[in-house]
């Protein structure tokens, strides 16, 4: 897998930490965030490929964030994982620009895929 | 290893759709209409293997999105299709580590995973694109 730097933000800390837990097992470096705020300070100090957010959160949802963090980081790819699936959040999401939509929880080894593939693309971009 | 990985699956392709299928019975996405979910898992399954054996991510992804443009509403494709794929990728890797053991079969799942992750990341740019040429509903539902 290419290296990169994946940061997670849930507000539910045990599914955060088990996605930053299935991918440590490919030696990719995750930072958890449990709240938007924590993870707007987290990307002032690190610059991250691949942010996994989850979409319903307190104070700002999931889209928003995408669209905060990426202000200060334009070439992030974004994952959006939810519990409430629907075709119109998945079609708001992916037009808003996130590269992936995934319920939760999701399948270790698809979330494991697509981060790779990610990681691939983001160690290709300039 | 392709080849090994191909033949792997090639020997397991039952059980491996078996069990997916058995998986995804039960949701909404494919309730009574179990026989486009044999057929489309099969599709996938097949695919699959011609990429592994291939080292062709692109046969997959290919026919992936054969499968989300066949749904008259891409973004309902994008869903149903990436259910199909991560159930798939779930049951292929497992059967592998049956097989493949140690280190080569780390690798094995490795090469699995990146023939998922583009066929998967291609459904959602098919989403996107479709959609931007033309949403079959307005409204947006943000938050949940």
């Amino acid at each position: 897998m290419a290296d990169g730097r994946v940061l997670v933000v849930d507000d539910e800390p045990d599914h955060g930490l088990t996605v930053r837990a299935i991918l440590a097992r490919d030696a990719v470096a995750v930072d958890f965030a449990a709240s938007p705020e924590d993870a707007l300070a987290q990307a002032c100090q690190q610059t991250y490929d691949v942010a996994i957010l989850d979409l319903r959160m307190p104070g700002r949802d999931g889209l928003s964030l995408m669209h905060a963090l990426r202000r200060g980081q334009p070439s992030l790819r974004v994952i959006i994982l939810t519990a409430y699936p629907s075709p119109t959040t998945c079609r708001t999401a992916l037009t808003e620009g996130a590269s992936a939509y995934l319920e939760k929880p999701c399948a270790p080894e698809a979330l494991r895929a697509m981060v790779a593939s990610l990681l691939a693309q983001s160690s290709k971009s300039p | 290893m392709a080849d090994r990985i191909a033949q792997v699956l090639a020997d397991q392709i039952e059980a491996i759709c078996a069990n997916a299928s058995a998986r995804l019975t039960g949701r909404a996405e494919f309730a009574g209409d179990q026989r486009h979910l044999a057929a489309a898992l099969s599709t996938l399954a097949a695919a699959l293997i011609d990429a592994a054996r291939d080292d062709q991510p692109e046969r997959l992804s290919d026919a992936a999105l054969a499968l989300g443009r066949d749904d008259g509403d891409p973004c309902r494709g994008y869903g149903r299709v990436q259910l199909l794929l991560d159930v798939l990728c779930s049951e292929s890797v497992e059967a592998l580590r049956r097989v493949v053991l140690g280190s080569e079969g780390k690798e094995a799942s490795a090469r699995l995973r990146g023939l998922l992750g583009p066929a998967m990341l291609g459904l959602a740019d098919l989403c996107r694109q479709t959609d931007q040429a033309g949403p079959p509903e307005a409204g947006a539902e943000r938050g949940s």
